[in-house]
């Protein structure tokens, strides 16, 4: 576990946000003048977990900021996309889900790699639609020839069908 | 002659509606539960054991529901003997525990967690989800709790106790926690794990943003393969959760789910 930090780095009327550790019942989310930016992109690459508390705190940081302005999330880990498909409203309305991490498995190996779909590429949403551009074995993932999907496509896709 | 044993009664539930007979203190036997269904049915019965016939050990679970029940205050003192048994001879299982204080880190308690899961054999893939189990323990129980001291019945100040600790015999890997306090009601915590799946937990925050909305217990549970709760009034809580090893995330979160509560 690790204690959270933020940076943001701005580019004319959007900003970009990097999180780094635990959002838990310490979290210190940024303070940011709601409507300040025209979008919001969080990179959230480095979040190592979200508990209860946390997604409380998230709740009430992003949604009146969200109001004012457009949320894009990149690079979001396993723990955030869990949160994605079980707490409906955590992503907050128009925002946009541009990358995340999938967990594949090897048996034979013990072994578990994350790989990085962008939305559009690797996976693709076409409304009530996802389909998967992604072949573990072509790819020679982990270096092994049995990687896996480890999740549930049908669950951990499921928040597409509600965003981008 | 010693005091007669004291067993708990079977009975078999079709669907998840109140049964029809005295179900006070039993074990109630199902099929194919929903896990919300499995919190309302123990909410509005007063089974103390949910468990469920086609489980992922189903004899192991009234096995420990029967145990749990003639040996209440063992499973207070020492849940882990009573969940995974007591260690057979030469059996050497992996264990962790920790006295926490107030001043203590969170993230100190939950990294010793960390480098546990990490040796044990076939946690790999439920990783994640039993360092959110020992977050979510940790936080309910020093966070929101009062870890600190309290007034013991009789009116004198005692000082509180919160201990946590893992093991695993080699198939499952149990998380838990007990305290000194004893404060924990069945009937809240379950009305509040059946809002969360009721009404979702944006709603449940939205009515209570002050903690104690039962989200992490909801969290906890739909977690876990078997949710285990002790209390003996003003003196000790225990929470335990059972999580299967060599299992995938999408294998944990298909199983069923069971239920044990009892008191002192």
């Amino acid at each position: 576990m690790s204690e959270f930090k933020s940076t943001i780095s701005e580019n004319g009327s959007n900003a970009t946000l990097a999180f780094q550790g635990s959002i838990d019942e310490d979290v210190e989310f940024p303070a940011v003048e709601a409507g300040k930016f025209q979008t919001i992109t969080l990179d959230l690459k480095n979040v190592k977990a979200i508990n209860s508390v946390g997604i409380r705190e998230w709740l009430n940081w992003i949604r009146p900021l969200a109001e004012k302005s457009d949320f894009v999330l990149e690079n979001c880990p396993k723990a955030m996309v869990f949160q994605f498909n079980m707490v409906e409203g955590f992503l907050p309305p128009r925002a946009k889900v541009s990358s995340f991490f999938v967990p594949f498995y090897s048996e034979s190996a013990d072994q578990e790699e994350n790989v990085l779909f962008k939305v559009g590429q690797e996976v693709k949403a076409d409304g009530g639609n996802i389909a998967l551009n992604y072949d573990p074995k072509a790819a020679k993932l982990g270096g092994v020839d049995d990687m896996e999907m480890d999740v549930t496509e049908a669950k951990y896709f499921q928040f597409l069908k509600r965003v981008n | 002659m010693g005091q007669p044993v004291k067993k708990a009664k079977i009975i078999e539930v079709a669907e998840a509606e109140h049964p029809r007979q005295d179900s006070a203190g039993s074990i109630g036997v199902v099929t194919a539960l929903a896990p919300k269904d499995v919190v309302r049915l123990a909410h509005k019965s007063n089974f103390s054991h949910i468990v469920q016939k086609d489980g992922m050990a189903f004899d192991l679970e009234m096995q420990t529901a029967q145990s749990m029940v003639e040996n209440v205050e063992q499973f207070l003192k020492d849940p882990v003997s009573i969940i995974l048994g007591p260690t057979k001879d030469g059996e050497d299982r992996s264990r962790l525990f920790v006295s926490a204080t107030p001043q203590d880190k969170k993230r100190v308690t939950l990294d010793l967690f960390e480098d546990f899961i990490a040796k044990i054999k076939g946690a790999r893939r439920i990783r994640e989800q039993a360092l959110l189990v020992a977050d979510e323990l940790y936080t309910n129980a020093m966070k929101l709790g009062q870890p600190h001291a309290v007034i013991a019945p009789a009116g004198k100040q005692r000082e509180g106790l919160v201990e946590f600790f893992a093991e695993s015999d080699g198939s499952r890997l149990v998380l838990g926690c007990r305290d000194s306090f004893g404060e924990l009601g069945f009937g809240q915590v379950l009305s509040r794990i059946t809002h969360c799946f009721e009404k979702g937990i944006v709603e449940s925050i939205n009515q209570n943003n002050d903690g104690g909305a039962g989200i992490g217990s909801y969290m906890v549970f739909n977690t876990c393969v078997s949710y285990y709760c002790g209390v003996e009034k003003g003196l000790t809580t225990v929470v335990c959760v059972a999580l299967p090893l060599g299992v995938s995330e999408m294998d944990l979160a298909t199983l069923p789910k069971n239920i044990h509560l009892v008191s002192a």
